[in-house]
């Protein structure tokens, strides 16, 4: 919703987003090193905000609340933080965890932080008729009605891949930093642009 | 017997000194050659022997057997699924393609790892894709009693692998009109009406062109379409029964009556649909558009040697995508996209209320001990010692045995080394080593034990052997002491034995020594029952697959 509203407010870049649309980041997957052994029983016992069920699976889970996001956890120490809508809120929230895990009596460190997966998703504003992407693209699109309503569309350059429905709505997932988000976008707004609704 | 031209009959032949065939009458020469036709043997350059000649390879004999004997229990079973789904009984050709596919997916090892039936059928559904036959991804689902998205996982994968091997993009598209057929054959029980086909047809046309089908499972467009269609020609069906024939949900099926009734084709009679929809179709093969952003000349579809139409298609994908579409121009717009707009709406009206705004400052500082992390913003996360001494409890209790786990996985850790690759190692070959010396110990210890005279001396062994905790040695005491009461009549049954030696009277002699087993064991309580069971074979065997498990226990650590 931040992002949202800043992007209503600042006129958009149109050298770097031509379509005139900035897709809008929705979901950050990232992971760190805290470099210690950790003992999961003693954190989930010190922590209110954790939560531990060794029996269903083994890591501890925590959440805070700003930036609202959730981490796992393990025993070996490594960290995958979800949730998060932008880069530098991951990176805050995995320093937060860090900390907290730090003052639970842990030598914790912050290293090999590293941004795994963005998701991203924006609204052209037309309908799409998913048949004519499937028949012209037919190398890179899955469209299967009985399976999925949307068509799923594997981008080779940047390697991404794509939810396109006949709403508008896409979802971009797969990217590793935010521009290749970008340019996924750019890249198939011209064909998205073909298969549009015609008014009469 | 040969035939001599000389005696002019057949005569016995003859070859004195193995050399050539004579007449044994008339001593005639029938035959003046002798080739022999058995194997025979030659030195080659390295001394060694091997059979003279070549072997020459028939046409048939480029598979192995076992290869040949799964495409034929494949096509078989293909055939079992064609019969089953009611594809037609004189189907073959569509056996032969899908055996084809199935050949490409094991040559490609696609069958490794997947389950059997999923490939078949995915095969043969991919087989009445190309020839557009009324079938759907979840009658095979149905059929085989497994998740439709389980099946739709393994037919999605064999149409990549068939792409990246055949270069072929075998998915084509469904269009929703070829399974009303079926469907209205279905609701009637055999019955055809050409009239209530005709009009489901031009309900779904008019669907396409209002954007109500793409997207959207064919079952459930078919389905408003089939029930609107039979409501408008007077035949009586309710929402089971089109739901019982579609296999879709009553909420999906009133979800698309809605949409359809929003549309402006809802409100026509059956005639005038078929009316609008004839003059629809005239118009739509007379008008051609040019396409806006690809170059001229340029194909976007798999068929680049053909001139593109519009869209980038060739002349057939056209026809295709129109077809299996509405096309771009005209109708409503979809439901989806409805709804957006409304929510776009009202985000719109909500926003111009809320115009406040919070900006967060990025923390540009970082250090690598989290110094700069806000210790006060944190403090709400932790814990009290008093709560952690009720959640303690709590863990405990849901965690039985959980600090055990633990300090014995420390203490295997500690045991082998701190590499994991090592520690992995190790205890492999630490319960395999441990395995071993048990079943060594144990084979010498039966081998030097010599067998049992009497029941006293087995049931000893055996409590020695397998060190039970549960057994009340008072009880096996008062055993003894019985035991040892009733010797004499032991000594008795052996004499017998051995003044008798007919099969008779040994099955007899068994008999009464079983007695002699049982007799102590039903005055006293059931823990002897657990020793007198351990003399059967079945307590033997299950014992042995006991100790294997636990050896697979203690492997896993």
């Amino acid at each position: 919703m931040t992002d949202q509203g800043l992007e209503g407010s600042n006129p958009v870049d149109l050298s770097k987003h031509p379509s005139g649309i900035v897709p809008t980041l929705q979901n950050i997957v990232s992971t760190v090193n805290l470099d210690c052994k950790l003992d999961l029983k003693a954190i989930a016992l010190q922590a209110r905000n954790a939560e531990y069920n060794p029996k269903r699976f083994a890591a501890v889970i925590m959440r805070i609340r700003e930036p609202k996001t959730t981490a796992l956890i393990f025993a070996s120490g490594k960290m995958v933080c979800t949730g998060a809508k932008s880069e530098d809120f991951s990176k805050m929230a995995a320093r937060k965890y860090a900390r907290i895990v730090q003052k639970l009596g842990f030598p914790a460190k912050f290293k090999d932080f590293k941004i795994q997966n963005i998701v991203g998703s924006c609204d052209v504003k037309f309908p799409i008729r998913l048949e004519g992407l499937a028949y012209s693209h037919a190398a890179f699109s899955s469209y299967e009605p009985e399976l999925f309503p949307g068509l799923i569309y594997r981008m080779k350059v940047p390697k991404i891949v794509l939810l396109i429905f006949v709403s508008g709505k896409i979802v971009i997932t797969g990217a590793k930093m935010r521009d290749e988000t970008y340019k996924a976008f750019e890249n198939i707004y011209p064909v998205l642009s073909e298969f549009r609704k015609i008014q009469q | 017997m040969v035939w001599c031209k000389h005696c002019g009959k057949n005569v016995p032949g003859i070859r004195p000194y193995d050399a050539a065939l004579s007449c044994d009458l008339c001593g005639r020469i029938l035959e003046n050659f002798n080739f022999s036709t058995e194997v025979t043997f030659v030195k080659n350059a390295a001394g060694q022997s091997q059979a003279s000649g070549n072997i020459l390879k028939s046409v048939q004999s480029g598979m192995s057997s076992s290869r040949e004997r799964i495409i034929r229990k494949a096509t078989d079973e293909l055939m079992n699924l064609r019969d089953a789904l009611g594809i037609g009984d004189d189907r073959d050709d569509v056996i032969v393609m899908a055996s084809n596919f199935f050949r490409i997916a094991l040559d490609h090892n696609f069958t490794k790892g997947r389950s059997k039936e999923l490939v078949f059928s995915s095969c043969l559904y991919l087989t009445c894709r190309q020839f557009k036959l009324a079938v759907l991804l979840i009658d095979f689902s149905s059929y085989l009693r497994v998740s439709v998205y389980d099946l739709g996982s393994v037919y999605l994968q064999l149409c990549d692998m068939l792409y990246i091997t055949e270069n072929h993009n075998y998915e084509k598209l469904v269009d929703p009109s070829i399974f009303i057929p079926r469907f209205s054959n279905m609701l009637l029980k055999g019955a055809h009406n050409n009239k209530l086909v005709l009009t489901a047809t031009h309900i779904i046309a008019s669907m396409k062109r209002d954007w109500m089908q793409t997207g959207r499972k064919p079952s459930g467009i078919c389905g408003a379409a089939l029930y609107t269609a039979a409501l408008s020609h007077g035949i009586k069906c309710s929402k089971t029964d089109i739901v019982n024939i579609v296999h879709i949900c009553e909420a999906t099926l009133t979800k698309r009556l809605i949409e359809f009734g929003d549309t402006e084709a809802a409100s026509l009679t059956a005639d005038e649909l078929s009316k609008t929809e004839r003059e629809k179709e005239t118009a739509a093969l007379r008008s051609k558009r040019k396409p806006n952003f690809y170059k001229e000349g340029v194909v976007l579809c798999m068929h680049q040697d053909c001139k593109p139409v519009d869209y980038g298609l060739c002349e057939s994908c056209y026809d295709e995508f129109m077809t299996v579409s509405g096309g771009l121009e005209g109708g409503s717009d979809p439901p989806a996209f409805q709804r957006a707009e409304k929510e776009r709406m009202e985000e719109k009206a909500s926003s111009e209320e809320n115009d406040k705004q919070v900006n967060l400052d990025g923390h540009s500082d970082e250090s690598s001990t989290l110094s700069d992390v806000d210790d006060r913003e944190l403090d709400c996360y932790f814990r009290t010692p008093e709560e952690v001494r009720l959640v303690k409890i709590f863990f405990d209790h849901e965690n039985p045995g959980y600090d055990e786990k633990e300090a014995a996985k420390k203490a295997a850790g500690l045991n082998a080394c701190n590499n994991a690759s090592n520690i992995f190692e190790a205890s492999k070959a630490a319960a395999a080593k441990s395995r071993k010396e048990k079943r060594q110990q144990r084979a010498e210890e039966e081998k030097n034990a010599p067998p049992p005279a009497t029941g006293i001396e087995a049931v000893d062994s055996m409590v020695k052997r397998k060190k039970f905790r549960d057994i009340n040695c008072d009880y096996l005491e008062e055993l003894f002491d019985a035991s040892v009461e009733k010797s004499p009549k032991r000594s008795k049954t052996e004499t017998v034995m051995e003044k008798k030696k007919k099969e008779e009277h040994e099955i007899v002699e068994n008999e009464q020594e079983e007695e002699d087993y049982a007799a102590p064991y039903e005055q006293d309580e059931e823990d002897y029952a657990a020793p007198y069971e351990m003399n059967t074979d079945k307590k033997f065997y299950e014992s042995e697959v006991e100790e294997e498990e636990d050896g697979y226990d203690f492997g896993l650590y």
